[in-house]
């Protein structure tokens, strides 16, 4: 029930907006009137009131409980910190999120960093675990041998 | 040590700050981290691990650097080392070895983890060996030992460190290596320190380990155990070491600190469950050794002369003895102000010889049957002969303990003006007259050789105390000799 909204977030940012939407719409169950129908079509992005009005739709589910298992369900989601040298596209978030939720399972989100200095590749850090598949690293380690190699044709 | 990249590159693994407080940091990651590891924080900072949890790892700061939350932290896959060398003695180091005097380097350097279990029982002796301090109540009354860990307690403010300067001087200029941990203290007690050992010429022989209270606590509580590990590594070149850790209830001050700030559950007074554990594992470190031995002086400051506050016993309790600096002594002008009835030493007797220690029972006796004699007077009785004599002679006795702060007494030179002072040498003499006769027996004793060699050798024939006065009775040349009485 729950994996089609999870699905469909892929980053931090997207994580923590959801997140704020659904708590919203649970202050919005303690208030009169038809505050939680309003709040559905005011502050929720609109895939995501789709999915909630699809959950709920037939009234057998309560309202509170789904919603604080969504949220909940958010909070246990893991993040996989991504250094890229470059500002991603959404194609590119795809791709990564795809390769990454069938290396390590669903209920991950990315948490995705520019920073050109690495020069390519990738920094990625999990669950503590580091990993530097940099383009500027691979450099760092030749350059060890570039240095001697220049340094003797300098010399000549 | 390398810096952040480099163990971040080679173990793979890091760590990011959730949580600061004060001297502790609680970092996300880390998986494979273990108590007691290095960690380096981005900015270059170490840490130690404290402990874990399933979703921390808390960290204790060992600098003053702000941590803010974020910072990313590496493991290290090391324990807390401490770099000694040749060169190391004279200089002045943090818990962490760096030199806060003489930044040039140390030669064959070797790491040393501080945090060690204590050597084995089989790598130990008994304490056979003497060990002056130069104060001639300590030496006989209260003897201490090679390899003993004598408690020095008392009120602030009442010798203690005097105490534990002249026992330095006395072993310094002998070849004995000195430690001395200074543990939270004023940067300016630390700087005279320095000077004193300068002005003494002894800093070839001694090493100051020292924290100020401005320091982080993490620091501070690693004091003894950088001092103890320099200690170890001297004694293992055979050396004989002593080691003062100047105070332990400090030491135990700060560790409640960081204990309480980790939220771990307060005992007696607020300290942590684990703080006899804490001191008995530094304590243990120290002792006798088939090779080297480590002489361990902590101190203890008690408040009002209570001896049975919680750590006052824990520390009475995890050495062999202790020496008490009473306040009401020190009122009274005595010099060192060590209360010789309830100061204890376990096994600085085995380490005496049989004349010394026949002293030493005889002075106990005497001085206890003197005590009583006093507490009489304030009766205002009227007193025979016997018991005037004993009142003279006590008084006299105790004046002879009256020592300067700068003075050190040998064992031998005690030895015989006690036993002079026992055979009536002084009988009619005032306090002042033999206080200065005294000087002049001390004065020759060090610069005339001949003197010196008689006296040891006159010594050396004798086994009892009793025989020695007898002797001295009947010789009292020997002494009146160098003595200038006027007619």
């Amino acid at each position: 029930m729950y994996s089609e909204i999870l699905s469909r977030v892929k980053t931090s940012e997207e994580k923590e907006q959801l997140q704020d939407e659904i708590e919203a719409l649970k202050v919005s169950l303690y208030e009169r009137g038809a505050v939680f129908e309003d709040m559905l079509k005011t502050r929720v992005r609109a895939w995501a009131s789709q999915q909630i009005r699809k959950d709920l739709e037939g009234g057998e589910i309560d309202k509170e409980k789904y919603l604080t298992v969504l949220i909940e369900k958010l909070k246990e989601a893991k993040c996989v910190k991504l250094s890229i040298a470059f500002e991603p596209t959404q194609v590119a978030i795809d791709k990564f999120y795809t390769f990454i939720t069938g290396e390590i399972g669903e209920n991950v989100v990315l948490d995705i960093t520019c920073q050109p200095k690495i020069m390519g590749g990738a920094i990625i850090i999990y669950e503590g675990k580091y990993r530097n598949f940099s383009l500027r690293r691979v450099f760092e380690e030749e350059s060890k041998t570039f240095n001697e190699f220049i340094l003797k044709i300098l010399a000549r | 040590m390398e810096d952040f990249a480099y163990y971040l590159d080679k173990l793979g693994e890091i760590g990011f700050v959730e949580q600061v407080f004060h001297s502790l940091v609680y970092a996300s990651g880390l998986p494979h981290v273990h108590p007691n590891e290095v960690v380096i924080f981005e900015s270059g900072e170490i840490g130690l691990v404290m402990s874990m949890t399933k979703n921390y790892v808390e960290i204790l700061l060992l600098s003053e650097a702000k941590i803010r939350a974020g910072t990313q932290v590496a493991r290290t896959g090391e324990l807390l080392k401490l770099s000694i060398g040749e060169g190391i003695l004279g200089r002045s180091l943090d818990p962490l070895g760096r030199c806060l005097t003489n930044p040039s380097p140390l030669k064959k350097v070797e790491s040393r983890a501080i945090d060690v279990g204590p050597a084995s029982i089989m790598a130990r002796e008994q304490v056979k060996d003497p060990l002056e301090t130069g104060v001639a109540l300590v030496d006989l009354v209260v003897p201490l030992g090679k390899g003993q860990r004598e408690l020095i307690i008392g009120d602030r403010k009442t010798g203690k460190t005097q105490f534990l300067l002249q026992t330095i001087m006395s072993q310094a200029k002998r070849g004995i290596i000195c430690i001395y941990a200074v543990i939270g203290q004023r940067h300016f007690d630390f700087k005279k320190l320095e000077e004193f050992f300068a002005t003494k010429g002894i800093s070839k022989n001694t090493v100051i380990v020292a924290t100020s209270s401005s320091d982080p606590s993490g620091l501070i509580f690693l004091t003894p155990y950088s001092a103890i590990t320099i200690a170890e590594y001297f004694r293992d070149k055979g050396a004989d070491v002593l080691l003062v850790m100047d105070d332990m209830t400090t030491h135990a001050a700060y560790y409640r600190e960081i204990s309480l700030l980790a939220r771990r559950f307060p005992g007696r007074s607020s300290y942590p469950g684990d703080i006899f554990y804490v001191h008995s594992k530094i304590m243990e470190r120290a002792g006798k050794f088939k090779k080297g031995s480590i002489t361990a002086l902590p101190v203890a400051t008690t408040v009002l002369g209570d001896l049975s506050g919680y750590l006052q016993t824990n520390l009475m309790a995890m050495t062999d003895g202790h020496i008490f600096f009473d306040i009401d002594l020190y009122n009274r002008g005595r010099r060192p102000a060590v209360n010789p009835f309830l100061s204890v030493t376990r096994v600085g007797h085995a380490a005496q010889t049989p004349l010394q220690r026949d002293i030493s029972r005889e002075l106990t006796s005497f001085l206890v049957v003197h005590e009583r004699m006093g507490q009489y007077m304030h009766f205002g009785a009227e007193v025979s002969e016997n018991v005037r004599k004993i009142l003279v002679l006590g008084e006299k006795i105790i004046s002879f303990f009256n020592q300067p702060a700068d003075s050190i007494m040998t064992a031998n030179l005690n030895a015989i003006l006690l036993a002079g002072l026992w055979a009536g040498v002084w009988k009619d003499a005032e306090v002042d007259v033999m206080k200065r006769e005294m000087e002049q027996i001390t004065l020759s004793y060090g610069v005339d050789e001949a003197f010196r060699t008689k006296l040891d050798k006159t010594l050396s024939t004798f086994d009892k105390f009793s025989d020695l006065v007898t002797y001295l009775k009947q010789n009292d040349e020997i002494l009146l000799g160098k003595i200038s009485r006027q007619k």
